[in-house]
């Protein structure tokens, strides 16, 4: 059913630009959705084992003034770039995640916590590469592509970037689909379910959860890199923890128990800020109600909801039917809810 | 000479302003269970409020700061009872939760009163001349309250019942239980305290830093820097830690830079998490991982 419903949302969303509108602000506001989706869904590994971090605005961060630094000092080719800065990447996830992982619980988020705005500071602090607090300026578009036999596709038009970015939360969505649903996936979860017991079944539950995370730090640095071309223009209060909050909010609203619930977090909090035309400043208005409203009332997230709503209309029936039982207030109201 | 000692009394002072918010971190910590995120911004709201009250209801400094308190005690209890407490045992639940409630308090300040500075003073002001340094009256004013509102909870934490009822939840709620304590009472009440003592502080420092919406950020960090060196938990520790880092914040902040000060206080904080977990002083059984 969910693979139908993505591969349908897909199908749409790819004839957008034909057939609905190629109005630029909308094209760019989409590809930023997708790349939040994409750096939504590569968080989804470390929610299956049950570990939150906000370390990952680090990565996201270092794929961005990485690939930006590479096309800039040395022209480099940007298809070539980013390769080079996911081996980066992976390298520091490794060097960061050996240490910490081994520590657990709300001690791991502090840690993770730390690793985020230690970034941001050295962004922050060296004028030389990082461009400081002026932020880093001119980044080209994504460098065309030139297959033989075939003309150079230029991402320099919305449309051809909004193709680009399409395709690849496409294929990034595949790859983390195939990764919780493979062999991996089931030892991932039964991490998060008994960490001891699988242990005791010989499964070295370290190492699985250093592969989660060096896969999620990879993701998140693929999204960095195209947010990079996306915006052109690098600040480092881009890369602080809050970012790594938002997207850690974006599966905690969305859901992480299906493909979809990253994609939908990302697409509610991308375009209600616009749809309410919030201010950049005032937007975590809306990231911090989403979270609240969902820690109450719909711990699964979003795409629990078709399973939690029956199980409400019940206890609303409950509730009116006799109103003088002992804090029905609890239940949860279904108006206050829809909105999330 | 003088830069030293300047150095010194502006490290102190820095630590009697954040000492308060990092206890209340801590006891929160000890007895919820919580590291709130969002305890940054009842200390912004703390020093929100006394202004709000300075200007408008036509009273001196003392009533407003009282008054500023209060309202964000009362705060307090309503996060326990309706945010807080749904959460149950769930250790990252809660996490997530504080963090939403800290950014919904941060920006919905901002809508409603703005992003510009609002300066307040103290009402001790001149400067006193010592050993060939200049001190401010009102600074030191500031870190007597500061410390002396320290002491007072260490004395009411150490030898009053109710310290004593919160020591025993934060050690085992079950074995309290059975000593005829009502936990859910003592938690209520201890993230009262927790969050007056924030108020406070920020109360205190927004007379010498003024008061903006985004202020909580700075004493939020240091906070988790001293509560994980003193030991989540631990009281003590909790006052070495922030006599430490607060002096080595404003000599660092003096002779290299701000940048590289909250760097090394980063980089300390993960040292210490992946050396020392429980903290330099911190006790084992108090911070049980989730597995």
């Amino acid at each position: 059913m969910t693979k139908w419903i993505t591969i349908g949302l897909f199908v749409i969303l790819f004839a957008f630009p034909i057939a609905v509108t190629s109005d630029p602000y909308w094209l760019s506001l989409l590809s930023k959705l997708y790349i939040n989706s994409m750096f939504a869904i590569s968080m989804w590994p470390l929610f299956v084992i049950g570990r939150l971090t906000l370390a990952h605005a680090a990565f996201y961060g270092m794929g961005a003034y990485g690939v930006s630094l590479l096309m800039i000092k040395l022209q480099m080719n940007f298809w070539l770039a980013v390769p080079i800065m996911l081996v980066v990447v992976a390298v520091f996830s490794l060097l960061f995640g050996w240490p910490s992982l081994r520590i657990q619980g709300a001690q791991f988020v502090m840690s993770t916590f730390a690793f985020a705005e230690v970034f941001r500071l050295v962004y922050l602090r060296f004028d030389n590469p990082f461009g400081g607090a002026q932020g880093l300026f001119g980044i080209p578009s994504a460098t065309p592509i030139a297959l033989p036999g075939l003309p150079a596709i230029a991402f320099n038009s919305f449309v051809n970037q909004y193709y680009m970015m399409i395709i690849a939360l496409a294929i990034l969505a595949l790859v983390y689909y195939r990764l919780v649903h493979s062999h991996l996936g089931i030892v991932m979860q039964s991490i998060h379910d008994a960490g001891r017991l699988t242990s005791a079944l010989g499964v070295n539950v370290f190492r699985f959860e250093m592969a989660c995370f060096t896969s999620t730090a990879l993701g998140a640095a693929f999204a960095g890199s195209l947010y990079a071309v996306w915006a052109h223009y690098l600040e480092p209060n881009l890369f602080g923890f809050h970012k790594s909050i938002d997207a850690q909010a974006y599966v905690i609203i969305g859901g992480a128990s299906n493909v979809l619930g990253p994609i939908f977090g990302a697409a509610f909090m991308t375009l209600m800020p616009e749809y309410l035309n919030l201010a950049r400043e005032a937007a975590p208005i809306i990231t911090g109600s989403a979270l609240i409203l969902t820690m109450l009332f719909l711990k699964g997230g979003f795409v629990t909801l078709p399973k939690e709503a029956p199980k409400w209309g019940r206890a609303i029936a409950r509730a009116v039917n006799n109103p003088n039982r002992a804090k029905s207030w609890q239940k949860p109201e279904p108006e206050a809810v829809k909105e999330v | 000479m003088d830069v030293i000692l300047q150095a010194f009394v502006y490290g102190l002072t820095l630590t009697a302003l954040y000492l308060p918010i990092a206890l209340g971190l801590n006891l929160i910590f000890g007895v919820l269970r919580i590291i709130n995120f969002a305890h940054g911004d009842l200390y912004m709201l703390g020093a929100m409020f006394t202004w709000w009250f300075l200007l408008n209801a036509g009273v001196g400094f003392v009533p407003s700061l009282i008054l500023g308190i209060a309202v964000v005690s009362v705060m307090a209890i309503v996060i326990e009872r309706f945010l807080l407490r749904p959460m149950g045992a769930d250790i990252l639940s809660a996490l997530v939760m504080s963090i939403g409630l800290g950014l919904v308090l941060q920006t919905s300040t901002l809508l409603i009163a703005g992003s510009d500075v609002k300066h307040y003073s103290f009402p001790l002001q001149g400067t006193l001349s010592f050993g060939g340094t200049n001190l401010s009256m009102e600074r030191m004013a500031i870190t007597v309250l500061g410390l002396g509102g320290t002491i007072l909870f260490y004395l009411l934490l150490q030898s009053t019942p109710l310290g004593r009822s919160i020591r025993a939840v934060a050690q085992d709620a079950d074995a309290a239980t059975l000593q005829g304590i009502n936990p859910s009472n003592i938690r209520i009440i201890t993230m009262v305290i927790g969050t007056a003592l924030a108020a406070m502080g920020g109360a205190l420092a927004a007379s010498i830093f003024g008061v903006e919406p985004f202020m909580g950020g700075g004493p939020l960090i240091f906070s988790f820097v001293v509560i994980v060196m003193g030991g989540l938990g631990s009281i003590e520790g909790t006052f070495l830690a922030g006599l430490t880092l607060g002096l080595a914040e404003s000599f660092i902040t003096i002779y290299v830079g701000a940048t590289e000060a909250a760097m090394a206080s980063f980089i300390v904080l993960y040292l210490v998490l992946l050396l020392r977990p429980n903290g330099i002083m911190g006790r084992a059984r108090l911070t049980g991982g989730y597995l």
